[in-house]
């Protein structure tokens, strides 16, 4: 089977040929003849993308006609091109249903293969009338016609893939811009705290204040550890070695406990309902599930609506370990939804509160490589990340 | 009499501005953590200079200075912000300055704020 066909593409395709028109013209001239078509044709279509139509046989760009009921399938199945001057004298033809169903007498038309060697259509014309089609010349212009159109179809392909990656070279240079703004606005944050409660200590306050200073700077150095942590774990990632795991194994559910003890305090306002039955060691890095793990809940707690709660699960069936977390809130776009294990994915729709955007890429790359897998759905007020790891590693691995 | 409005979430940077303007001539200090307790506090009692932070855990903060200057008249203002790269240049009655703070520079500019 092929790909699905884009068939109103075709037809704008063809429309934006420029020498189309003029092609269609001079076919006409040349031959005589009052109707000529570039057709689109597949299997079970036959489409016109281009008409010149000086004898009201009726069809405009975007018509269709039954493509059983065409020489044009013929084609098609041959790969041959068809020339008929005169159909009540043409063995082959003065019986075939066609020329009767359409009232032509004679018939050119030449296969456009594009450039990987498929059939797009044809260019073909026809008339009520004979017309002079055995000059060997008419079937050498109208071969040079299909390949001319070919290479329009081509560069316009190529055209549109430049215009596209152009596109998302762009998307990707503006979130480098705003991703590194976003480090160094969130790395001079906790600096500059960190900075000012030594200022303030160097003018001695008492021990109490002096001890609730110091609480609030330690505060600071984990946000300041923690962004570092990340940074260098996406950095090893992309400019280093790839993301290094070590294969301790063991129970993973004490790992995912103290996670959510610890984030329980980081958010003491939301809840968090869980549901593991983790019960058999698991050959992983626990370590790094755990951070996989964490930046996950984090996001939730982060964009799920305040007033409901996260849900986190975590079991082992069939030879697989599933840990997903789950929060209430707006749905994510679908388009939005397939970006979102990319780097820096949510500094796009939210800069400076969101942090670097680099959790859901980082618990990507953890997954990965534990030959796992990440996936993100979101309907319903639902959003559900899902971390999918086999138990059973292949031994080359 | 100077009182003095700080428009700032961090609250160890809120404090240890509070005691370098002090030391450098303030008589009262109120400190703001979001966009509306900023209006708010300079309504309650319109200060001679303010500090601000740009990016606020609620709103932000050059919104916050210009509604304040919009019912109070145009206050000096210093800006303190951890992205000054991002900022559009200042007027002659502000001032801009990185974190982490330079006390020379901003004690410098805020009695140069509070004589002008």
């Amino acid at each position: 089977m092929t790909a699905p066909e884009n068939f109103e593409a075709d037809v704008a395709a063809i429309g934006r040929a420029s020498a189309v028109p003029s092609i269609l013209e001079v076919v006409c001239q040349s031959t005589g003849m009052g109707f000529a078509a570039v057709a689109r044709v597949t299997a079970d279509r036959w489409i016109a993308c281009a008409v010149r139509d000086n004898i009201g046989f009726g069809l405009a760009p975007g018509d269709e006609l039954r493509v059983e009921t065409t020489i044009c399938d013929e084609i098609r199945q041959s790969s041959q091109a068809v020339v008929i001057s005169h159909v009540a004298e043409s063995a082959d033809y003065r019986h075939h249903n066609t020329p009767a169903l359409y009232g032509f007498q004679s018939y050119i038309s030449v296969p456009i293969f594009r450039r990987d060697g498929a059939l797009f259509g044809t260019l073909c014309a026809i008339d009520p009338l004979p017309a002079p089609l055995d000059d060997p010349k008419i079937l050498g212009m109208f071969r040079l016609f299909a390949e001319l159109i070919a290479a329009q179809l081509d560069l316009d392909d190529r055209l549109a893939d430049s215009e596209a990656s152009l596109v998302n070279e762009r998307r990707i240079a503006a979130l480098r811009e705003q991703f590194i703004a976003v480090l160094g606005h969130d790395l001079r944050n906790p600096l500059a705290s960190i900075d000012a409660g030594t200022r303030i200590l160097q003018r001695g306050p008492d021990a109490e204040k002096a001890l609730s200073i110091t609480m609030m700077m330690q505060k600071s150095v984990r946000r300041m550890a923690g962004l570092i942590d990340n940074v260098l774990d996406f950095a090893r990632g992309r400019l280093g070695g790839g993301f290094a795991i070590e294969r301790r194994g063991g129970m993973i559910q004490p790992a995912l406990e103290q996670v959510i003890a610890e984030l329980r305090l980081s958010f003491p306002d939301r809840t968090i309902d869980t549901a593991f039955s983790l019960e058999a060691p698991v050959n992983c890095d626990p370590g790094r599930i755990a951070q996989l793990f964490s930046n996950l809940l984090v996001n939730a707690l982060k964009h799920g609506s305040p007033d409901s709660p996260v849900k986190v699960s975590g079991s082992l069936h069939d030879d697989m370990l599933d840990l997903s977390v789950s929060n209430s809130g707006e749905d994510i776009p679908q388009e939005t939804l397939g970006r979102l294990f990319e780097p820096f994915s949510r500094s796009e729709f939210a800069l400076y509160k969101q942090g670097l955007g680099l959790g859901l890429y980082i618990a990507s790359e953890i997954a990965v490589a534990h030959g796992g897998q990440m996936t993100a759905s979101s309907s319903g007020g639902e959003t559900r990340f899902t971390f999918v790891m086999p138990l059973k590693q292949p031994m080359n691995l | 009499m100077c009182h003095v409005l700080i428009i700032e979430d961090d609250p160890l940077v809120a404090l240890h501005l509070q005691m370098l303007f002090k030391e450098h001539g303030a008589t009262s200090v109120a400190i703001a953590e979001t966009e509306s307790e900023a209006i708010q506090a300079a309504s309650a009692n319109p200060p001679a200079v303010i500090t601000s932070d740009i990016s606020l855990r609620q709103g932000s903060g050059p919104v916050a200075v210009q509604a304040i200057h919009e019912r109070h008249g145009a206050i000096p203002v210093i800006f303190i912000t951890a992205m000054p790269e991002a900022c559009p240049s200042c007027g002659p009655h502000e001032r801009l300055f990185g974190k982490p703070i330079d006390e020379t520079a901003v004690a410098q500019a805020f009695r140069e704020l509070l004589s002008a």
